[in-house]
């Protein structure tokens, strides 16, 4: 049975390994490392995100999704610099 | 060692200082840091291919220095801490946003906020990761009303009765590559310092080998990158040359950490080396004077020998479950 899931490339280990974190339902539920050279060559970048069809443990196949990864990165940032100050902006 | 031979230098640099007569004579900046009263203990936590280290200085404050894999979900960092009575994290910092390094934020914060006595204060390196795991640690972040900082080479604060400097990310843009902006930073204990660099590589080295040379040097360090041979370049060992590294990585890590390079690295500069893979939890110990470390499993600490404790070559990078082998391209 082929499952669907949003999978982020978490990290790109060594230039070799691409490890993918898999999500439903907002978590984090699987990982799978697989050589950096099977991942779609647009994709091949740190924070990507793509669709992930996974059967029987294995990882069919990845579609990148080029528009959802920009909106992630802005999101994520945005809301990184709203919840942070630079330490060096102390002390007062 | 090392003392005699700084003793050597000063005594040369008052002769100098004599003779020429305009240098000041007064060379107190130069002389040797008093110990500390007691230890700043140094706990690298076992917690497989990923990173947690919980500092305690002498005064009882803490800092916890990552939290382990998404995995574990910090389950295996807060029993760590809760075995060591730890009420407070005074000091919580984000290496970067690898969910090898902050699978454990949400939990721990969650944790501290809701059962203990908080979080004092928590770090980040400013560049966002765009996966669950590092958006749920800015969630906790949120709910707790963590006082939450971004750090940049030459950032400094007060640990309790010893300091810390960082050095990594570099202050302005600096992209938003994470191993890049990976936050390094170094523990003064009275003589002696406890460098980690997180997951920066050999540019990143580089880089603060030219900005800090000598200031670098660190009786004890965690190796940059869990042992990776991207980091621990020959440069950077040249300046830190430390007494003692410890490597924080499974036996059996599906990236093959500690590398061959690292090893034999520290092995050709008699490095007494500790891997957590090997020795378990390893605890450093030191007032600035002394240092000892204390493990969970005894093992040797010769570089060249833990070699033979890695095990055989393929087998760790397809062994681990939810681990697959290279093979065809799976592009749509």
């Amino acid at each position: 049975m082929t499952e669907t899931y949003d999978a982020v490339l978490d990290r790109i280990v060594d230039g070799e390994h691409a490890t993918l974190l898999l999500e439903a339902d907002d978590r984090v539920v699987d990982e799978f490392v697989i050589d950096i050279e099977r991942v779609p060559d647009p994709g091949r970048h740190e924070g990507a995100v793509f669709r992930a069809r996974v059967a029987d443990d294995s990882l069919l196949s990845l579609s990148y999704r080029p528009d959802e990864t920009a909106a992630r990165k802005e999101q994520a940032q945005d809301r990184l610099d709203q919840l942070s100050r630079p330490l060096s902006d102390d002390e007062s | 060692m090392r003392r005699s031979a700084l003793l050597v230098l000063l005594s040369l640099l008052v002769v100098t200082a004599g003779c020429v007569g305009e240098v000041p004579l007064d060379a107190t900046s130069e002389e040797p840091e008093p110990p500390l009263d007691d230890a700043v203990e140094i706990h690298h936590i076992d917690v497989g291919q990923a990173d947690a280290t919980l500092i305690i200085e002498p005064e009882g404050e803490t800092m916890l220095i990552d939290s382990g894999d998404w995995r574990q979900d910090g389950e295996a960092v807060i029993a760590y801490l809760e075995a060591q009575d730890i009420d407070r994290i005074d000091h919580l910092v984000a290496t970067h946003g690898h969910a090898d390094h902050i699978g454990g934020h949400e939990a721990v914060i969650d944790h501290f906020e809701e059962e203990k006595d908080g979080i004092g204060r928590a770090y980040d390196s400013g560049v966002a990761s765009t996966s669950q795991t590092y958006e749920r640690y800015l969630d906790a972040v949120e709910r707790h009303d963590v006082d939450l900082r971004t750090v940049s080479n030459g950032d400094s604060f007060e640990f309790g009765a010893t300091t810390v400097d960082i050095y990594n990310p570099p202050a302005g843009d600096s992209g938003s590559d994470l191993h890049e902006n990976s936050v390094a930073l170094s523990i003064r204990i009275g003589e002696t310092s406890y460098l980690t660099t997180g997951d920066a590589e050999g540019h990143v080295e580089e880089r603060l080998v030219d900005a800090h040379g000598e200031a670098l040097d660190a009786g004890i360090y965690q190796a940059g990158h869990h042992g990776s041979s991207t980091s621990s370049s020959e440069p950077f060992l040249d300046v830190v040359d430390p007494e003692v590294a410890v490597i924080s990585s499974a036996r059996e890590s599906q990236y093959g950490h500690p590398h061959d390079e690292t090893l034999e690295a520290f092995a050709d500069r008699g490095i007494e080396t500790y891997w957590t893979g090997v020795h378990g939890d390893i605890v450093v110990r030191t007032d600035g004077e002394e240092t000892t470390v204390t493990t969970e499993h005894d093992g040797t600490t010769d570089p060249a020998e833990l070699l033979d404790e890695k095990p055989d070559d393929e087998t760790a990078a397809i062994a681990t479950p939810g681990t697959q082998a290279a093979g065809v391209p799976i592009a749509e």
